[in-house]
């Protein structure tokens, strides 16, 4: 809630400056005025909330509310009678060469990053407590904000501060966030005008890359508002210049006079600047009458608060000012002077604070030196407010003793000096375009990026809140199981097995081979989170994120490959993210490996859809990367989207391969030949996946299957009801025999209505894609009967089990044809043949958005909105992820608790169990209670580093032969004993013990021989694991070879 | 190689390294920042103001928990003038140099820690050896 708000109040304001500008001709262009809009909107709304207590009437929420519903009136009003006619185009994003994609990704990423540490952290640094936060907390409260530390600062940051904090919000960094946005897209538009956008890409990425820049969006100062304010002003002064545009003169000092409401040195700006409109527009005529102009604006601006400030006593610009005139200019301190520019020298070698953006400055001299004369205006503006800042330190210490100058500089300059830092980036940016080095230097390929691609991103953010939260849905179904089958798979990788097979802690430390039978691909991507820091639980949820987020772009992908149509891809993707049953499979289900999976059903159709369409070399190999990395995630999906794809496959051959004046052997040759590609495909995907499709299908027989498909899994209790399908019933609990389950089978609403207006449009609209849409019409009815009771008999006589546990478990399959329905009410241009060889994009106008098709993607949405939502808790009930947790939800839940086949009886507790939980640790897995000590004696190294997930070295003295070992670990293939010899430091095997299976557990029990040696207790690949791993060796070799070889004519 | 190529080479180089040592810092920056919320997202809000106020933080909150929102502080030292108003608002403080013209508005003292305490009478309750309050007997 507390970052919603802040969220909100951004936007609202944001909104507000839009609907402001929007009224104006001017500026035009849509990522300048996306630049100008929050703190235009900022800026009304703060004048706007200081007017009331000066009448008597005090801050509160309901003010703040009413205030901004006000202004939201006029400006709106505003904008309907003056609206400009422009429409927010992404024209300046389009076809990206990938020099420019990365700097876009690097400032993607440098949001993403200070959007995360500015949310956070509530305010905490010393300044922001003592000055911006606090005054913003005496507003919200009533008090004056004279109590908090210089009171003549003005009010702009802390009326923000204040109103996020009455309307309950402690994040209030993301306001510095957006300042930085704003900074960046005004920087960026403006440097577009006179450069490349590849140039005007890297130095606003050099911008935002400037550390000292990131920790000020992070924090609430008001000297990264005032950065915004003063560089928009000088940016719309140097176009004045240039182009003596009124309207940009009145804007650049009306954003200066904004700027006054947020740092007090805004009259030294603005004396900078106004001493450059009058040197450079000295011999225009009309010269004073825009020196007049530009004074009467900012000063009917800026001296509100500044006379206000006078007369309250807080101090402020008079009296700072005659003060530093008086003792800078009085007597010349040539010691202060001294150290402030050697201060000032240093700066450029702070590489942690500053990164290069002081060295860019010698460095665009150098590029752009011959056009010298064309910068003159903004190296005028740069060699002023180099003079500026030394004279504001310089007259500190003029008057005062050196150790307050070294004070300021060290807590001041560098938050001045980011007040006009901006400038030198923008140099560089214009000399990088005068040099043309980066032109000739790296040439590229350009690459389009859609922005439905981008708004579908943005949109499936939502997707992911209840992740972005402290917590975690330790309640949903498999909460608790993602996190520890992560634990087992970081056990197994932390002991040097790169291929996980044996889960060690599973049934109370007997352990099972579950990464040999379940899909590891999840874990795999959580352990590379987990190794760069993230715990547990963190790795799990970004797991979980990146399965929600990534699910969009694959649909996205396929169906604009599909159609053609940006829209119907924007339309299906965020209907694949949205889907119900997908918000069910991670809020509810917390069903990780799943998850994961859905990402490559659109993948793999879309591979499939090519090795039909447009064999190559290069469609083999996509699609069985596809279908291989669905095998990798979750074989339950695989195994149920597999005929599916068959159907799709002979479907795109039937309609492929017409039959014409041929023999029906001739048909059946040139069906069977184009059949091939798509064959091979699916054997290279499975191949591809061998490693873990072979042993996991030879070697499940050898685990007992019984506890998950008796009692309760028994499936004929889980049909779904049709009136299931469309309620809107939203709960959290299991799925139970009868119509009262306790968790959600429906469609959705909008996903419902666009399937069934896709019906209608497909009816309407008869072209080559409607082929396309009537399979996955008729994919949504088959799923639906299946999904019902009536299909029993189906179910029995095709043994459908051992596709899906659960009849509901087909709604898989409608999440992906509802969602490429939906794509069918978009428009788009008919295909007259499918065979077309290259993507083609039929939408009129790709740089810009529709409003309706944005406003379905709203819908969808909003249908879902309400289910976005999981109870979390800190900490669950077994206490923090451990092995003692996990044992803890073993004994509770009695799930994680598989067992081999040979085992007769399910353990419900262990010897390791005691150990743990006397708060021990385990240091071996033999069953010491079956031996006499006195003859036979084991080793056991202390430190516990005998003991692995895959195995355990010991060593033992065996005063009579033939003394039985037994181990408490479950017997599964694999498993091998060894008797060994320690030569020198080495243990060498003398030779393999037979294993026996001990009692009702199966536990590995061997006879050891006479004497001192060691015993090696290993789990090892077998016959089915290593043909699997070869098998995939070589398909990666194949499909390596098949993209890198080229074939000779 | 002409003087013009080898500058523009040399140049194109300098641009490239003046890039790859911003995106470097950048990254570094980054790492560091997300370090410490990496090792705990979860932090409560107290946890967060401990982890970057360190003990002043629990003074902060102990006074907090021992003291009404209406009463008047005299806290011992003027050095975190600025934190204690701002946590410990809407209580009145005082500082060092007028506890004996204050001392009848004064409810209760706040010892920091950082002078030595006043021998004054009243009700004691520390938060660790030197750090607490006083409050006072009327």
């Amino acid at each position: 809630m507390n970052v919603l708000l802040a969220l909100t109040f951004v936007v609202a304001l944001t909104i507000l400056g839009w609907l402001i500008l929007h009224g104006l001709s001017e500026p035009s262009g849509g990522i300048e005025r996306m630049g100008l809009a929050y703190p235009i909107g900022v800026g009304v709304f703060t004048f706007a909330l200081w007017l009331p207590p000066l009448f008597g009437i005090s801050f509160s929420p309901t003010l703040v509310i009413v205030i901004y519903l006000l202004l939201g009136a006029f400006a709106f009003v505003w904008a309907r009678r003056n609206s400009s006619r422009e429409t927010f185009s992404l024209a300046h994003f389009a076809a990206l060469d990938p020099f420019e994609l990365a700097a876009l990704g690097l400032i993607a990423l440098i949001f993403l990053v200070v959007c995360i540490v500015a949310l956070y952290w509530s305010p905490h640094v010393w300044d922001e407590l003592a000055i911006w936060a606090l005054k913003g907390k005496l507003i919200a409260a009533n008090v004056s904000p004279s109590l908090a530390a210089h009171p003549y600062y003005p009010l702009n940051l802390p009326y923000q501060i204040a109103s996020l904090y009455a309307l309950g919000s402690e994040s209030v960094h993301f306001i510095s966030v957006t300042y930085l946005g704003s900074l960046a897209l005004i920087f960026f538009a403006h440097l577009r005008e006179w450069s490349s956008r590849r140039n005007a890409l890297l130095a606003t990425t050099v911008l935002c890359a400037t550390p000292f820049f990131m920790f000020q969006s992070t924090i609430a100062y008001a000297n990264l508002p005032f950065t915004f304010y003063y560089i928009a002003s000088t940016l719309y002064l140097i176009r004045f210049l240039k182009t003596q545009s009124v309207f940009a003169l009145v804007f650049s000092a009306l954003l200066l006079g904004f700027g006054a409401w947020t740092r007090a040195e805004a009259p030294l700006y603005f004396a900078i600047n106004f001493a450059t409109l009058i040197i450079f527009s000295l011999r225009t005529p009309s010269a004073k009458k825009h020196g007049v102009a530009f004074a009467a604006v900012f000063i009917a601006l800026a001296a509100p608060w500044t006379l206000y400030a006078e007369v309250m006593g807080y101090g402020g610009l008079f009296s700072a000012a005659s003060n530093s005139a008086r003792e800078g200019f009085g007597k010349l301190n040539l010691d202060a002077l001294n150290q402030t520019i050697r201060f000032m020298l240093q700066r450029p070698f702070l590489f942690k604070d500053w990164g290069t953006l002081w060295l860019a400055l010698p460095l665009a001299l150098i590029l752009g030196w011959r056009q010298i004369h064309e910068h003159k205006i903004l190296l005028t503006l740069i060699a002023l407010n180099i003079v500026g800042i030394i004279y504001t330190f310089y007259a500190v210490a003029a008057g005062s003793a050196a150790n307050l100058l070294e004070w300021s500089l060290s807590n001041g300059f560098d938050r001045l000096a980011m007040q006009w830092a901006p400038l030198i980036v923008f140099y560089f940016g214009l000399a990088l375009h005068k040099s043309s080095i980066m032109e000739n230097v790296i040439p590229m390929p350009r690459i389009k990026l859609d922005p439905y691609f981008i708004l579908l991103l943005l949109f499936s953010l939502f997707a992911i809140g209840p992740l972005l939260g402290p917590g975690y849905f330790w309640g949903a179904h498999d909460g608790r199981h993602s996190v520890y089958f992560l634990f087992e798979f970081d056990r197994a990788i932390q002991d040097g097995v790169w291929y996980p097979r044996w889960a060690p802690d599973f049934t109370f430390g007997f352990g099972y081979p579950f990464f040999n039978i379940y899909a590891p691909g999840a874990f795999y991507i959580g352990e590379f989170f987990h190794l760069l820091g993230f715990d547990f639980v963190t790795a799990t949820k970004i797991v979980f994120a990146l399965a929600m987020i990534l699910a969009g772009p694959a649909m996205f992908a396929f169906v604009k490959r599909l159609t053609g149509s940006s829209q119907a891809a924007f339309l299906s993707g965020l209907v694949y993210v949205y889907v119900p049953y997908h918000i069910v499979d991670i809020y509810v289900r917390a069903a990780l490996a799943e998850l994961v999976a859905l990402i490559f059903l659109p993948l793999t159709l879309w591979g499939f859809y090519e090795t039909v369409v447009n064999p190559s070399r290069k469609a083999l190999v996509a699609a069985a990367l596809a279908y291989g990395a669905m095998h990798l995630s979750h074989n339950g999906v695989a195994l149920l989207f597999t005929p599916v794809l068959i159907a799709w496959i002979l479907f795109q051959l039937i309609g492929k391969i017409k039959r014409q004046e041929e023999s029906l052997r001739i048909y059946v040759l040139r069906f069977t030949r184009a059949a091939l590609v798509p064959f091979f495909a699916a054997l290279l995907g499975v191949g591809l996946a061998a490693i873990f499709v072979v042993p996991a299908v030879l070697e499940y027989q050898f685990v007992r299957t019984d506890q998950w498909l008796s009692n309760y899994y028994d499936y004929t209790n889980h049909f779904a009801y049709l009136f299931q399908l469309f309620s809107p019933f939203w709960d959290f609990g299991i799925s139970v025999a009868g119509p009262k389950d306790q968790m959600s089978f429906q469609f959705g609403v909008v996903p419902a209505l666009l399937a069934i207006f896709a019906i209608y449009s497909i009816f309407k609209n008869p072209n080559g894609m409607r082929r396309y849409w009537l399979f996955f019409v008729g994919l949504t009815f088959v799923t639906i009967a299946l999904m019902l009771s009536f299909s029993l008999p189906l179910w029995e006589t095709l043994r459908l089990v051992t596709f899906a546990q659960f009849p509901w478990r087909l709604l898989t399959l409608t999440n992906v044809s509802l969602a490429i329905l939906a794509g069918a009410i978009a428009p788009y241009e008919p295909t007259e043949s499918p065979n077309h060889p290259l993507p083609h994009s039929t939408d009129q106008q790709t740089t810009q958005l529709s409003l309706p098709t944005v406003l379905f993607g709203i819908l969808i949405v909003l249908g879902s909105f309400p289910y976005l939502t999981a109870p979390t808790t800190v900490e669950a009930a077994e206490g923090p992820v451990s092995i003692l947790g996990l044992l803890k939800f073993q004994q509770s839940a009695g799930e994680m608790t598989g067992v081999s086949s040979w085992v007769e009886e399910i353990p419900t507790w262990s010897p390791m169990a005691d150990v743990y939980f006397a708060g021990r640790r385990v240091k071996s897995k033999i069953e010491f209670s079956d031996f006499n000590p006195d003859v036979l004696y084991f080793g056991v190294k202390q430190d516990g580093t005998g003991l692995r997930s895959n195995g355990e070295t010991v060593e033992f003295d065996a005063q009579d032969a033939n003394q039985i070992v037994t181990w408490n670990i479950d017997y599964y293939p694999g498993w091998h004993v060894y008797l060994a010899d320690k030569v020198g430091d080495d243990l060498k095997i003398t030779r393999e013990l037979p294993i026996t299976r001990e009692g009702k557990y199966a536990r590995i029990q061997v006879s050891i021989p006479q004497g001192r040696h060691w015993l090696l207790l290993r789990f090892e690949d077998t016959l089915p694991r290593i043909v699997g791993m070869w098998i995939s060796a070589a398909s990666i070799l194949i499909a390596l070879g098949l993209l890198f070889i080229k074939r000779k004519n | 190689m002409s003087t013009h190529a080898f500058f523009h080479k040399v140049l194109s180089f300098a641009v490239a390294l003046l890039l790859l040592a911003q995106l470097f810092v950048s990254l570094g920056w980054m790492r560091d920042n997300l370090a410490p919320i990496i090792e705990d997202p979860n932090r409560s809000y107290d946890e967060k103001m401990r982890f970057q106020l360190d003990g002043y933080y629990e003074l902060m909150q102990f006074v907090q928990r021992e003291t009404p929102r209406d009463a008047t502080l005299w806290i011992d030292s003027a050095e975190h003038v600025n934190l204690d108003l701002y946590f410990l608002f809407p209580r009145k403080i005082y500082y060092a140099s007028d506890l004996a013209a204050r001392m009848q508005a004064v409810d209760y003292l706040v010892l920091t820690g950082e002078v030595a305490a006043p021998s004054v009478e009243g009700e004691k309750r520390m938060l660790d050896d030197k750090r607490g309050v006083i409050r006072l007997r009327r």
